[in-house]
């Protein structure tokens, strides 16, 4: 910190200057007039050319563990879809439940809370959203109450494991928290919450939902097995993806992080999909896959990373973490109910990925005011809960909500702010009591 | 530079075999390019002025499940493959028949590109190499031709 203060710009204090530089940087994340990745590099260039951060600093603040685990994820998930196993998924289990609208209803929501606990947020509504409105269009049923229970179950299901949702990526990676810890820890509260969230969309919308047997007959007649393309793939992608599943769980006994699995899952299905084809076509193959990375959301990471760390750096996070106990007065359940519902209500309505980074090393510095790494426990998942679910309460509130209110919109189903949130916003807050009942009764 | 006249738009172009007009109904507009065997048909009003273009593949698509044609080029990932899909005739005839009476003019395809009388037929041809088949020549927003990928062929080609 010292050796920074003689190098800053002007000679401006730090403290002051990196703040204004956080605030505007956020303020214009959320105005959302510039692509968020833009302004999070330019922010996080602007900490080091103002001299707030030397250039190995901002390095050393990018937590490559979290960086690894994403793209690794994404390629994992882009050779995998190839194969038809998502749309496989939603067909079965629509059939499943004799095409019947209303246990579609529910079985939808549950596929996509499920695979969501596995892949991020986004990816998930991707896969299955197109096929539901396949499915609605073919019972001749209103889209909508669809495409709203899977909005809500991504981010509910994906709230359970630390690959689930970016949030848990971030404070996994940079608490090292492993994937068995949110495992045992959140997934109990998040079945709970789940079934609540089925039993709400059958009660609002389910009960009376009615089509024909005709029209079910032409659901009964998709063919799930005709959505499998690729055999081999298939059983090459369900190979690694066990494998790294059962990695995560593993990851204490084996000593492995979670960016080293994903990246090696990532590469050594590279490996086998790409095993035996001539030299053209591996490069035309990888070039594919590595293009459909989300080098947006990467290098927003990239991005805010470098802003806290610069931000960190000079000393206003601990500054934060002073405030914040002092207005809680030190007390520890006081302060787990203020994240919750901090993070809740604000994940509603900004982008909850920069929110739970700054929150991550501030959270951090209240470690002395407890008693060390361990005793901070309940308030990572506090954090983890009121940020995943809250994102659920408006249509900005999570990425996988405005991706499906575009989708929406392009296939004519109108989604509007106002319709979204008038429903999200109750459950999401029911879903957060939950929690805190659950927080409260196991942790405080 | 300086382009030779004959080859200019302007003097490859041919009459469009048949002009609709944006009122006329989407089931017109599919009889029409049937019987013509055409690949896209142009839209004008009655006075001249070029509206859009209507190709074949927009009636393919409006007989198949929306989302198949709604892509995002913005998420790759949400593309289905669909071959779980088991619609019968009745089923693409249902979809067509939403839409048979539909105005043409509500279903244009707005990427459909206009060639100026004076674009050379280089710049037609670069089109052309992408999968399109017949484009519209538009002079002070009057439609007075259409260069289709025979007029192009048969010039190279010295076919008379």
């Amino acid at each position: 910190m010292h050796a920074a203060t003689s190098s800053v710009l002007f000679g401006l204090d730090p403290l002051w200057l990196s703040t204004v530089l956080m605030i505007v940087t956020y303020g214009v994340i959320i105005s959302e007039k510039l692509n968020r990745s833009i302004i999070a590099l330019l922010g996080a260039m602007l900490m080091v050319m103002f001299g707030l951060l030397t250039q190995e600093q901002a390095v050393g603040g990018v937590d490559f563990n979290t960086i690894a685990l994403l793209v690794g994820m994404m390629i994992i998930v882009s050779i995998t879809r190839k194969c038809g196993i998502f749309e496989f998924l939603a067909i079965w289990s629509a059939k499943l439940v004799k095409a019947n609208p209303a246990g579609i209803l529910a079985m939808l929501a549950i596929v996509t809370a499920l695979v969501s606990a596995l892949l991020d947020n986004v990816t998930t509504v991707l896969l299955v959203v197109p096929v539901t409105l396949i499915i609605t269009e073919a019972l001749k049923v209103n889209p909508y109450p669809f495409l709203f229970s899977q909005v809500l179950a991504s981010n509910i299901g994906g709230t359970a494991t630390l690959i689930g949702d970016p949030p848990n990526i971030l404070i996994g990676g940079q608490v090292g928290l492993s994937f068995n810890d949110f495992a045992i820890n959140l997934a109990p509260v998040i079945v709970v919450i789940l079934i609540v969230h089925v039993l709400s969309i059958h009660l609002i919308w389910g009960r009376c939902m009615q089509s024909s047997p005709e029209l079910r007959a032409r659901v009964m007649a998709f063919d799930a097995v005709q959505a499998i393309t690729d055999r081999r793939l298939l059983r090459l992608a369900s190979l690694v993806l066990a494998l790294v599943m059962l990695a995560f769980v593993m990851a204490r006994t084996l000593g492995l992080e979670s960016g080293t699995i994903g990246m090696a899952g990532a590469a050594l299905l590279l490996l086998l999909d790409n095993l035996g084809k001539p030299a053209e076509q591996q490069s035309e193959s990888v070039v594919k896959v590595y293009n459909e990375i989300e080098w947006v959301t990467i290098l927003f990471f990239v991005g805010l990373f470098i802003i806290i760390a610069g931000v960190e750096h000079a000393g206003l996070l601990r500054l934060l973490a002073d405030q914040l106990l002092a207005a809680t007065g030190g007390d520890f359940t006081a302060t787990g109910v203020s994240i919750l519902w901090a993070s809740a209500v604000l994940s509603a309505i900004v982008d909850n990925i920069p929110f739970v980074a700054t929150m991550i090393p501030l959270i951090k510095s209240m470690g002395p005011a407890f008693g060390g790494g361990d005793a901070l426990l309940p308030l990572w998942w506090c954090l983890s809960l009121g940020a995943c679910l809250g994102g659920n309460g408006t249509l900005i509130g999570a990425s996988a909500n405005l991706t499906v209110a575009g989708i929406a919109e392009r296939n004519g189903i109108p989604f509007s702010f106002a319709t979204y949130t008038k429903i999200a916003f109750p459950l999401m807050l029911t879903h957060v009591a939950i929690s805190q009942v659950y927080l409260w009764w196991r942790y405080f | 530079m300086k382009h030779q006249p004959e080859s200019l738009c302007r003097s490859i172009m041919s009459e469009p075999p048949a002009v609709l007009q944006p009122t006329d109904t989407m089931l017109f507009a599919l009889r029409t390019m049937v019987a013509q065997r055409v690949p896209a048909l142009p839209i004008a009003e009655r006075d001249g002025r070029y509206v859009g273009m209507l190709p074949r593949s927009r009636l393919i698509a409006l007989a198949m499940p929306r989302v198949l044609w709604q892509e995002s080029t913005q998420h790759p990932l949400s593309r289905v493959q669909g071959g779980f899909i088991q619609d019968s005739l009745a089923d693409l005839q249902e979809r067509l028949d939403g839409v048979a009476n539909d105005p043409v003019s509500r279903h244009l395809d707005p990427e459909v590109p206009v060639l100026s009388p004076e674009a050379t037929l280089m710049h037609a041809m670069l089109f052309l190499h992408r999968q399109r088949n017949i484009m519209p020549v538009v002079e002070n927003g009057k439609l007075i031709g259409v260069v289709s990928v025979w007029d192009v062929l048969a010039r190279i080609g010295r076919v008379r």
